[in-house]
């Protein structure tokens, strides 16, 4: 049948003859492809998505991942932290008060007594012994040894102790620590916790000292920083909900919509965005404490109670006011990308604009928002902080990193490590955050890169 | 350009006005009222109290009485902290001690913070451009307690300089006193100009008059100070306005660092001590301030570069 119809060529045709080629097959080379064979003729190259390449970008970008490694640990410091110090953030322990994050030991402080001890009590012992030695002279020098003789020997032996208590109380302790050689040791105990340490008990140490109440500061700043975490990463992801639902609508509608939305987001552009933070906090804070307060029960009243009402009024004034940024880059992205063909085809197929802003244009912006979101997390935990550290932020329980430095001010110079232990690891924070919220946007977005 | 003016200065008046709106809102929503001490008052004397200060008439009234008080420079009294003393006249103290603090620190900020960014982006890859920006990014990570705090802290450290810069704040030393606050203010606007800076000038060295200027043999602190640095200060400029509203409130904090007797410092304190008029005032007042700010420094914009045309160019 084939012979039949055989197709007339040109005889200048390269086109290879079928009939030539199938002539040099046998059945054989019909048969199904080995695995082998299969694997062989899969690319070389897998096809690289979106998120893996970033993550490639990012991984080479060592700066990012430390500050990627930090978050981390930071984060294991807050989260699972405090589940492994037996103190709590709340706790009093009694005898440990004003702990330094170093200790000596107790043979090093019996040391220490018996010396300054020694220092002081040279003299004023013998006092009756010098009269005794004092009348035995006189006696053996034929003299008579009277009253106001010891009387003088007296009056002596008093300012000879005087000076010796005088010179306890001048000799410093650091000073003669340096000339015994005592040396510190790591984290703070208290003397009944070195001595239930010595009796063999497991003793966990105060690692960065007590505070005034004997309250462990690395539990507290713990919390403070789970704290400062929960707020900036909460904050974060408001702002995101807010700026892209705004910024989407805005920017797809277009038109009169688009003109009415952003003079709103012009108007708040140009509000003081910390004063304004304080204020609503300051005055949210009682409204919310006496709503809670009111009696009855319904689940926005726990759920403002288990949170505290300072936290939920530091939410709300971040989400009223920081969403702009993030409204007007996803504002711009989105009439950037309507204009795209695949939106037409979308919008030809009948599918409505919020299908098309949750289906087609917010994700294509996605990079834009991972970034500013991220970003996002250390402007509010610097944010918290100042709120804390003015008094208006996480309210007096709950420890917040800003208001442990507050606290610390009034005896900063005894106890530096009251403050800067907190403030170093705020700092810490914030700037791993930025650093990684850099990196991620050289990642995603390597057009952006300066 | 005069019809860009008048929209701005419009939507500022718009914005003050919805913050005083805000700020008395807030604050009159607050629970408890402002006469509960350790002894309550009788009801007679509450009712005259409330009668004398007009808190017995529904909001909407006590707001336009309010704002038509703004109008005439009124912000009413003090109710706690200076009982009855004018809100305005603790304004007119206290302000000129914030608003010299906060001028020196942002003038120290962006007389340093250009240069180095200059110096970055001259330098750019180099050991310098690295330590830079090390520094730069750590100082923008650290809120201005931290910096007030660790530079308290090592200058306590037995240097003499404690002795010359006092830790709390005397206004008959002189400029001495101010080191230390300014410092701690302007270390944050001061690293975030210096990388505002460095970005800009990479830009605006990669361009072709840079070239130009360049082979006709120019030197190098010319190009960069004449030529590169002209326009690589508009964006900046655009930053300035925020900086203000930035330095001015984290002055809240340095003044309470440094004991300095400013309005930041007053502002925490009636904060504290839940002086809601005080509060209220300082907020219209310094809210007002900063949308002016900003606005100034929108139109400083315009006339450092011709070019760009703000009825058109918003978005």
């Amino acid at each position: 049948m084939a012979e039949d119809k055989k197709m007339k060529r040109c005889p200048v045709s390269f086109q290879p003859d079928i009939e030539d080629m199938l002539k040099d097959l046998s059945p054989d080379d019909f048969s199904q492809a080995s695995a082998e064979e299969r694997a062989d003729f899969i690319q070389d190259r897998q096809s690289v998505s979106y998120w893996k390449d970033a993550w490639r970008r990012l991984k080479k970008n060592v700066v990012a991942m430390v500050a990627l490694g930090v978050i981390v640990f930071l984060f294991l410091f807050a989260f699972v932290g405090p589940y492994l110090v037996p103190y709590g953030y709340e706790q009093f322990n009694k005898g440990a008060e004003n702990l330094y994050p170093y200790h000596y030991t107790l043979e090093d402080q019996k040391r220490l007594d018996a010396e300054i001890a020694a220092r002081t009590q040279t003299e004023t012992l013998d006092v009756d012994a010098m009269i005794e030695k004092a009348k035995a002279e006189a006696e053996a020098a034929g003299k008579k040894f009277t009253k106001k003789d010891e009387a003088v020997i007296k009056a002596q032996a008093k300012v000879a102790a005087k000076s010796a208590s005088q010179n306890a109380e001048d000799a410093d302790p650091e000073a003669i620590r340096k000339e015994l050689g005592i040396k510190k040791h790591l984290f703070g105990y208290s003397a009944g916790e070195l001595e239930r340490k010595a009796a063999g008990e497991h003793v966990f140490p105060h690692v960065f000292g007590t505070d005034m109440y004997g309250r462990d500061i690395m539990v507290r700043v713990m919390y403070g920083a789970r704290v400062s975490m929960a707020v900036g990463i909460c904050a974060a992801l408001l702002v995101l909900v807010i700026g892209a639902t705004y910024g989407a609508i805005s920017g797809y509608c277009g038109g009169m919509v688009d003109a009415v939305m952003q003079r709103i987001v012009e108007l708040i552009y140009s509000v003081p965005e910390m004063l304004v933070v304080l204020l609503i906090a300051t005055a949210l804070k009682p409204i919310l404490t006496e709503y809670v307060n009111s009696g009855g029960s319904n689940p926005i009243k726990s759920f403002v109670n288990i949170l505290g009402p300072n936290l939920i009024s530091m939410f709300i004034a971040f989400g009223a006011l920081y969403w702009v940024t993030m409204s007007r880059i996803i504002r711009g992205q989105v009439l950037q990308l309507k204009q795209q063909e695949y939106v037409t085809a979308a919008r030809a197929l009948g599918a409505s604009g919020g299908r098309i802003i949750r289906q087609h244009l917010l994700p294509n912006c996605i990079g834009q928002i991972v970034v500013t979101t991220c970003l996002q997390i250390p402007s509010a935990i610097f944010l918290e902080s100042f709120l804390s550290y003015l008094g208006v932020g996480v309210s007096a329980p709950l420890p917040s990193l800003g208001s442990m430095a507050t606290d610390a001010l009034s005896g900063m110079y005894t106890y530096t490590y009251r403050l800067i232990i907190p403030s170093i690891i705020l700092s810490i924070m914030i700037l791993a955050f930025n650093l990684f919220g850099d990196g991620l946007r050289d990642a995603l977005d390597p057009k952006l890169k300066k | 350009m005069g019809k860009y003016f008048a929209k701005r200065i419009g939507m500022a008046l718009v914005t003050i006005f919805l913050v005083t709106c805000l700020t008395f809102l807030l604050m009159n929503a607050v629970p408890g009222s402002p006469w509960l001490s350790e002894k309550t008052p009788s009801e007679a004397t509450l009712a005259a109290l409330n009668a004398k200060y007009g808190l017995d008439q529904p909001v909407h009234i006590q707001l336009m009485k309010y704002l038509g008080n703004l109008l005439h420079g009124d912000f009413g009294v003090s109710l706690k902290m200076q009982k009855n003393r004018a809100v305005t006249s603790i304004i007119r103290e206290m302000f000129p001690v914030s608003a010299k603090v906060g001028a020196l620190a942002l003038t120290w900020a962006v007389l340093v913070g250009v240069p180095l960014g200059c110096l970055a982006a001259f330098k750019r890859g180099k050991l310098t451009d690295s330590i830079l920006r090390v520094v730069c990014t750590l100082g923008i990570s650290m809120p201005s307690f931290v910096v007030a705090s660790v530079l308290l802290v090592t200058l306590a450290g037995g240097l003499a300089a404690l002795k010359i810069f006092p830790t709390i704040f005397d206004p008959n030393l002189g400029w001495r006193s101010y080191v230390l606050p300014c410092f701690s203010l302007g270390f944050y606007p001061m690293c975030y100009t210096a990388r505002q800076t460095r970005s800009a000038m990479l830009d605006s060295l990669n361009q072709e008059y840079i070239k130009t200027a360049r082979a006709k043999g120019l030197k190098n602190f010319k190009i960069i100070f004449k030529h590169a640095l002209r326009n690589a200060l508009i964006p900046v400029i655009t930053y300035l306005g925020p900086q203000v509203a930035f330095t001015l409130c984290g002055g809240f904090v340095v003044e309470s660092v440094f004991s300095i007797p400013g309005l930041g410092r007053y502002f925490v304190q009636s904060i504290q001590n839940r002086d809601y008029p005080v509060i209220m005032g300082t907020t219209i007042f310094l809210a007002t301030f900063i949308i002016l700010m900003n606005v100034v420094v929108d139109l400083l914009y315009k006339v450092a570069d011709p070019r760009i045309n703000l009825t058109k160019g918003g978005n």
